[in-house]
């Protein structure tokens, strides 16, 4: 582990500065100011390397931060219920009925099975799936009736079930792991499958995941029986993996080897995990929250810790 | 979680009036003071114009400002009569969207390009005439359609009967050549028919207009194309024609960049000359001698944004004011006694940075020398005693620059500090006004002392104000409004409240300053040799900081070089001038008397967007004569190592020990 020296701490600190500015005024919408950067950076007092140096690289990673304000997750939700979830059935519908590309045929032929569709969000009321169907509803402007909750499936709501329903499609954020969706899938998703069998689809859409996640609930490790998401995050998005896209970086200046180091020191302070839940060593937040497979140094608030994208528990 | 930063719009978000509409142009549009626009453009003179400046000048928000739609805002109704008191009617079109490009190449003749290029450029203005017309009654209407169709060569087998079947037709004959030119890679034949001869159109309307509409009889046609730069010389020299035969009532106002102008000849390779064909309106340099009007201009264009914003409201003198205010800036009373107090606090317990390189210097070149009065290492601190006046920093610096001056004479020293102490007592006393020798030396370093005091105690030089920034922008508007621009979003990023709490600060300026030089020297690079002029302006420019940051500047606020225009290599002059036509040099048509010679050198000031990237002053004082040898050794395809040698060469003798000879004074020289 390397310091840099006093002009590189400033040369690269004036140039990411500049990139937060406009990352500030334009994807974050002013969340993080430099106020804000500044209190955060406070946190990195020279435990690893030189306070200079430790704020250059926490700079640095946040820079690297993917964030996802209201726009862009509905961006994301549009391209998830079009290229998940209406091309693929409509593709169906022409190769049943021989490539026909009669357009009026083929909207009502997709009506029937949106009709015959439920939208669910995975997870308690309060979680970030339930809330994303509100989003894909504004992004999408789908009708109301093809949104449902696990509670209305499994009280047998005639409209929600069988043989009114024939496809349920479960909705979320991220799926780093694959340890919730597949806690969801014992836990809420069985019961669904036990009560109507194989007469209804189980689908699984989420915005992000990981390729490792993805591989791990697909059938029949889960009741899911398709499993897809719009973005996959490969390897290369694991910030100190030995993949990282992040790392060399400024003309080979900051180094993976400081970096991590610095991010888990300070993570350890903060979390069991101190790379991020299951070791994800993501760079991720949302609008309304940011996932814990991101770096705790960026979300946590723990003691004394400023957070710079904090995550509502 | 953070506090979201409330929502803000940036007044000065739009920097390019490409991105404004018709309406916009019109509500932001800034009269110049002094001479208004209508005598800048003179739109119902017949002799035709070229609007010249650089990136960012105005060119566009000029041409449009009397474009049809924004003449019929001016009038106050798009009812309006049919012409009113304007005389005239402004046909605006922007070249690039004609997408000039395409006529050319593909295995067809230069000739048979040049032919369709003139048709379709005639088609293209004849449609956005007639769409600049109001309703005309049916039957004038009809005359008019008639009229046009006896233009063509080969007259439509269907007569129009009203300037929309018109237009129509002509879009027609247009998209005939669009579909032509779409399938060329597949015909391979340019298979277009050319249905009115070069100019019958453009010419010939108007003549009719005049003659159908008894309110156009004494109109002048203004035809204003902007960005000609986007046509090739062929294209050019079409327009030129147009210019040269021009006819009737028709004009042209024609807009570039300083490098736009390809050629001056016509078809017939007849040139157009200015003063006899042509006129020419050079916008950066009508600025650059009107600076005060620049700067009421400047001002008058920030508020103007800043009111619509709804950020100013008030009168035009309190917003100026206000504008003035909305900056912070370090107080230059008592010799900048605040600014430089705080700049040096870290040198409480040791010996400020200047005076320890002083002494390290004394000890290291003077001692034992007779003749500057230092026999022993015991004769150093009396030196550097008297030059100290603690309670003000600048000009404890300014002395030290003194004192260097009277070491590279050879004086003796202990003398020389003696005078210099008295001499800075008095200039205290006097409040800066006494005595003049004192008071000169201060008037015209304290800029490059306060820079040097800055960078020795590692400090940012510091570019603050609107003053500056209106200086800096150099005749282009757009440069100020690209700072401010800056400014504003740094200071929503450092959560201040610009224009509307505690005025910007100066980390926010600062910030600003740095991003807008560095954009201004990415976006000034030329289509053509741009990393030769790049290197050549980096020179230039590395030369000037070091001697400015040198012990005794030859020079004060150095941005400056004069050259002789004989001896200078081909590299060189193509060099100087791109950097020229893309604004990173000034050149100051006066020119500069060789002292010695009396013959009247080239002068280039260094773009003062540009000076920050080498803590460089802004404003243009002294110039450094340069020879043609040193010229081309910067501006040419010398290796580094001999530019270094040149510019070691003349460092050294602004150095203490001050080897190689004192230059010949270029400037008053300051006795002491």
């Amino acid at each position: 582990m390397t310091n840099l020296s006093a002009d590189d701490c400033k040369t690269i600190g004036d140039d990411l500065r500049t990139k937060l500015k406009i990352l500030s005024g334009t994807i974050w919408q002013a969340r993080a100011n430099s106020p804000q950067i500044d209190s955060w950076l406070a946190n990195f007092t020279g435990e690893v390397v030189a306070t200079d140096t430790e704020r250059t690289y926490a700079l640095y990673l946040l820079t690297r931060l993917m964030y996802y304000g209201q726009r862009e997750i509905r961006a994301l939700l549009r391209a998830l219920y079009r290229d998940l979830f209406r091309y693929p059935i409509l593709s169906e519908i022409r190769r049943a009925n021989g490539d026909t590309k009669d357009s009026v045929l083929l909207n009502n032929l997709f009506e029937q099975e949106l009709q015959a569709t439920r939208f669910v969000g995975l997870g308690d009321v309060a979680t970030s799936g339930p809330m994303l169907l509100y989003e894909l509803r504004l992004a999408t402007e789908l009708r109301d009736d093809v949104f449902t909750t696990l509670d209305a499936i499994l009280a047998g709501k005639a409209s929600d079930v069988p043989p009114a329903v024939k496809r349920y499609v479960f909705i979320d954020d991220l799926c780093a792991t694959g340890d919730q969706a597949t806690g969801y899938s014992r836990d809420l998703v069985e019961p669904i499958r036990s009560r109507y069998g194989s007469s209804v689809e189980l689908l699984y859409f989420v915005m992000f995941a990981t390729a490792e996640a993805l591989g791990n609930l697909m059938p029949p490790a889960t009741n899911f029986d398709r499993v897809r998401a719009v973005h996959v995050l490969d390897e290369s998005f694991k910030s100190f993996g030995p993949n990282s896209r992040y790392f060399p970086a400024a003309d080979g200046k900051l180094d993976l080897a400081t970096g991590k180091a610095t991010a888990t020191r300070y993570g350890a302070k903060l979390s069991g995990s101190p790379l991020g839940y299951g070791n994800c060593q993501l760079l991720l937040a949302f609008q309304y929250n940011t996932p814990d497979n991101t770096l705790p140094i960026i979300w946590s608030k723990v003691g004394s810790w400023t957070p710079i994208f904090e995550r509502r528990s | 979680m953070s506090v979201a930063a409330k929502a803000t719009v940036n007044p000065f978000g739009v920097t390019k009036c490409d991105d404004f509409s018709d309406e916009e142009i019109f509500r932001f549009w800034i009269e110049p003071a002094g001479i208004s626009a209508v005598h800048l453009l003179q739109p119902t003179r017949l002799m035709p114009m070229q609007v010249i400046g650089g990136k960012g000048s105005g060119k566009t928000h000029l041409l449009r400002y009397f474009s049809r739609p924004v003449q019929l805002m001016r009038q106050g109704s798009t009812r309006s009569p049919l012409v009113d008191r304007q005389g005239f009617i402004g046909i605006y079109v922007k070249c690039d969207s004609l997408n000039a490009s395409r006529f050319s190449g593909k295995g067809q003749q230069e000739e048979l390009w040049s032919a369709v290029f003139q048709y379709f450029l005639d088609l293209w203005l004849a449609q956005i005439l007639l769409s600049q017309l109001p309703n005309l009654s049916l039957s004038v209407q009809e005359e008019i359609a008639r009229r046009a169709s006896d233009l063509f060569d080969e007259p439509p087998t269907d007569v129009p009967q009203t300037l929309e079947h018109l237009v129509g037709l002509l879009r027609g004959f247009q998209r005939d050549i669009d579909i032509a030119i779409n399938n060329l890679p597949l015909t391979r034949k340019l298979d277009v028919r050319i249905k009115a001869g070069p100019s019958r159109l453009i010419f010939g309307l108007p003549h009719i207009l005049g003659e159908a509409v008894a309110e156009l009889r004494n109109t002048v046609f203004l035809y204003l194309l902007d960005e000609i730069e986007n046509f090739n010389e062929a294209q050019q020299k079409y327009v030129n024609t147009l210019i040269r035969h021009r006819k009737g009532s028709c004009s042209f106002r024609v807009g570039s960049r300083l490098y736009g102008i390809k050629t001056s000849n016509t078809l017939e390779e007849e040139t157009n000359r200015r003063g006899s064909e042509f006129d020419v309106l050079e916008l950066d340099s009508h600025w650059l001698r009107a600076k005060k009007k620049y700067v009421d201009f400047s001002e008058r264009l920030c508020i103007r944004r800043l009111q619509a914003a709804g950020h100013f409201s008030g009168t035009i003198t309190d917003d100026r004011q206000k504008l003035r205010n909305a900056f912070e800036e370090p107080s230059s009373a008592h010799f900048y006694q605040d600014y430089t107090a705080r700049l040096v606090s870290k040198y409480e317990d040791w010996e400020r940075p200047y005076f320890r390189k002083l002494r390290d210097q004394l000890l290291r070149f003077a001692v034992g020398s007779r003749r500057l009065g230092v026999l022993s290492n015991d004769d150093v601190q009396p030196i550097i005693r008297r030059l100290q006046r603690p309670p003000y920093p600048l000009l404890e610096k300014l002395n030290a620059f003194l004192l260097y001056k009277a070491w590279a004479k050879r004086a003796n020293l202990q003398k020389a500090s003696e005078s210099i102490s008295k001499q800075c007592l008095v200039f205290v006393q006097s409040g800066g006004r006494k005595p003049s020798t004192y008071f000169s030396a201060y008037q015209h370093f304290s800029g490059d002392m306060l820079a040097q005091l800055t960078r020795e105690t590692s400090h940012k030089v510091r570019y603050l104000g609107i003053d500056t920034f209106i200086r800096m922008s150099s005749g282009l508007p757009r440069n100020l409004l690209i700072i401010l621009k800056n400014a504003y979003d740094w200071a929503i990023f450092n959560d201040e409240e610009p224009f509307a709490g505690k005025p910007i600060s100066i980390e926010s300026q600062e910030r600003a300053v740095v991003e807008s030089c560095s954009w201004f020297f990415e976006e000034a690079r030329p289509e053509q040799n741009a990393e030769q002029v790049q290197r050549s302006v980096d020179r230039l420019a590395i030369l000037f900081r070091e001697i400015r940051y040198s012990d005794k500047p030859s020079e004060c606020s150095l941005s400056t070089f004069s050259c002789p225009s004989q001896d200078i290599d081909e590299t060189s002059k193509l060099s100087l001038r791109l950097a020229e036509d893309w604004s990173m040099l000034i050149r100051h048509v006066r020119g500069q008397k060789d002292r010695n010679s009396q013959r009247v050198d080239q002068k280039y000031q260094l773009s003062p967007m540009l000076a920050p990237r080498w803590n460089l002053p802004i404003s243009r004082r002294g110039a450094l004569a340069l020879t043609a040898e040193e010229v081309n050794l910067i501006f040419g395809r010398a290796a580094e190592a001999d530019f270094v040698k040149m510019k070691e060469g003349r460092i050294q003798r602004m150095n203490a020990p001050f080897k190689g000879g004192e230059p010949a004074p270029r400037q008053a020289s300051l006795e002491l």
